[in-house]
């Protein structure tokens, strides 16, 4: 018995040493460029981005349901630590039915751009957007400021990194509900509005600086591509299916036009055609309509509320190019954790990684909005055997968790497990 | 001036460039001539380094006249995909540096593939003079 299992060892170690030799040099390369996944990219427009004691405080932030104007919603209602920090839905569901599936977090602070539809160019403006949005959390700046000042432990928290907090105690001054947008934000002095704002902000920028720790986990297929890094090439981390699947991907399926890089994603925008969740509801406006709100955003990293704002990350929004294209097009989602991800697409379109694969193999059902949808996106044809390779490949992308302190909100705050 | 940067092997074999000679120091140092060959333009990426899909850079351009002293009037850049049928996400700012230099901010070819980098001139009785020069990024 151990004799056959040496022979079997030793007979699979020459075919993976056979097969290692045979790796295409563009494969290789294409495997060397997609690991490991660096640290995130500095963000000058947030300078507290790597600062512990905001890590902390935005981590207290993400958990905390008090942020919601119903008090039962945190980030973390969406973003479940349990699963992949998105939430296994195929829309979000925060205080309403949202309209767009929720993407992992897990290496968000490698995006340029936020939002499905990149309306934010900055993670620290992306954290304030859901606050005040009716269908996620309802919330509103000035409520916001008034529970963080009343509440010793983050008021502490908050003095430490930004210093004082602005005495919103006055409720004549700063009347309940108020937010851009309502009478109650109308009424209020500008002094006022941008003594909350500035603090609002600035609770975005811990939530940013929490955010940055999460990085997506090592996976097997790093561990794959550092084996050929080394010169070391070990097929047995991810199986000779996986290899295949990555061969195809790398290779003829033309998966990395889109999904390259150490986060598997362009971390740009297209529009593939996917059919819509509910054929009755408005199209998607996409990075067409997205880049019209981040242009009149007031949280813009080239804005008042950047801590940079003509630095190189801050010119992107200026510089952004939008044309026909643009309409309807989704950002590149990262394939790193994907087995954990599901539902897939924008809406939530498809259940399983098996229903992605079968879209891109016959493009059935795609919906040609206008002439600039992908022009290179044509039905893969490939036979269920080389699907089940990709499928097989694609779960290798899945890595270790965070570490679990920054999966639960940090002690000596108070607040609950979600 | 001679190029220090050194290019790591893997980063030097991806650029893949087609239909030019190489000028100057430095993996991305180019030159191609418009279609009448009145002009020759002259490239690089500053700091020097291969073009890599989907990273923003900068480009410094100069222009020779090869049929007289006149400076250009004008200069534009653009790069498309023709098989995407689509170009940059970016705007490239154009500024010009001397007589016959510019210099291209937030330059970004943001998918690999056949780009179509388009570089047109301006001449000083106001007629365009078109160079193109096709690089393949992995």
């Amino acid at each position: 018995m151990k004799y056959t299992t040496t022979a079997s060892l030793a007979a699979t170690l020459l075919a993976m040493q056979a097969s290692a030799s045979a790796m295409p040099p563009p494969i290789k390369r294409a495997a060397l460029s997609a690991s490991p996944v660096p640290q995130p990219p500095e963000n000058p427009t947030n300078r507290v981005a790597d600062d512990p004691a905001a890590q902390q405080l935005g981590q207290a932030l993400f958990f905390d349901p008090n942020l919601s104007s119903t008090r039962d919603v945190s980030c973390a209602t969406c973003h479940d630590p349990a699963r992949a920090f998105g939430d296994g839905k195929a829309v979000a569901e925060g205080l309403q039915t949202g309209t767009v599936n929720t993407p992992t977090i897990l290496g968000t602070a490698h995006h340029r751009w936020l939002f499905l539809d990149g309306r934010a160019d900055t993670l620290w403006s992306q954290a304030l957007g859901p606050i005040e949005n009716d269908l996620e959390m309802g919330g509103a700046r000035t409520d916001v400021v008034r529970y963080v000042a009343s509440t010793p432990h983050l008021a502490r928290a908050f003095t430490e990194v930004f210093g004082s907090l602005p005495d919103v105690s006055d409720e004549a001054r700063f009347p309940e509900g108020a937010r851009p947008g309502t009478p109650q934000w109308d009424a209020m002095t500008e002094q006022d509005r941008a003594a909350v704002t500035r603090s609002f902000v600035n609770l975005g920028k811990s939530i940013e600086a929490y955010e940055r720790l999460l990085q997506p986990g090592e996976s097997d297929f790093d561990r794959w591509v550092a084996s050929i890094r080394n010169e070391a090439r070990d097929d047995s981390i991810l199986g000779e299916a996986a290899v295949r699947g990555f061969t195809l991907f790398a290779g003829d399926a033309g998966c990395m036009r889109c999904h390259f890089g150490p986060m598997l994603s362009d971390l740009e925008f297209h529009d593939l055609g996917i059919p819509p969740r509910d054929p009755a509801a408005p199209p998607m406006q996409g990075r067409g309509g997205g880049y019209s709100k981040l242009r009149a955003s007031e949280f813009r990293a080239d804005g008042p509320w950047s801590d940079a704002a003509e630095s190189s990350k801050a010119r992107r929004a200026a510089a952004a190019r939008i044309g026909p294209e643009h309409w309807g097009a989704i950002r590149t989602p990262t394939l790193r954790n994907v087995a954990h991800t599901a539902p897939y697409m924008h809406a939530g379109q498809f259940a399983t990684l098996s229903e992605v694969l079968q879209f891109y193999n016959t493009l059935d059902g795609q919906v040609r909005r206008h002439s600039h949808a992908e022009a290179v996106l044509v039905p893969l044809n490939l036979s269920d055997a080389q699907l089940a390779d990709l499928e097989t490949f694609v779960r290798t992308l899945s890595g270790d968790p965070p570490a679990d302190a920054l999966r639960h909100p940090p002690e000596g705050f108070g607040i609950s497990e979600p | 001036m001679q190029s220090t940067h050194a290019v790591p092997p893997l980063l030097a074999a991806t650029l893949l460039i087609s239909g030019c000679v190489s000028t100057g120091p430095g993996t991305t140092h180019r030159s191609t001539m418009t279609e009448d060959g009145r002009y020759r333009i002259n490239w690089h990426i500053t700091p020097d380094a291969p073009l890599t899909p989907n990273e923003y850079f900068e480009m410094i351009v100069t222009i020779e006249n090869r049929q007289g002293d006149a400076p250009p009037q004008e200069f534009r850049f653009d790069a498309t995909m023709p098989a995407h049928r689509h170009g940059m996400n970016t705007l490239v700012t154009a500024t010009r540096t001397g007589e016959t230099s510019w210099r291209l901010q937030d330059v970004n070819l943001h998918m690999p593939g056949e780009w179509v980098m388009t570089f047109d001139v301006t001449d000083e009785r106001g007629v365009m003079h078109r160079a193109s020069e096709t690089v393949t990024l992995e």
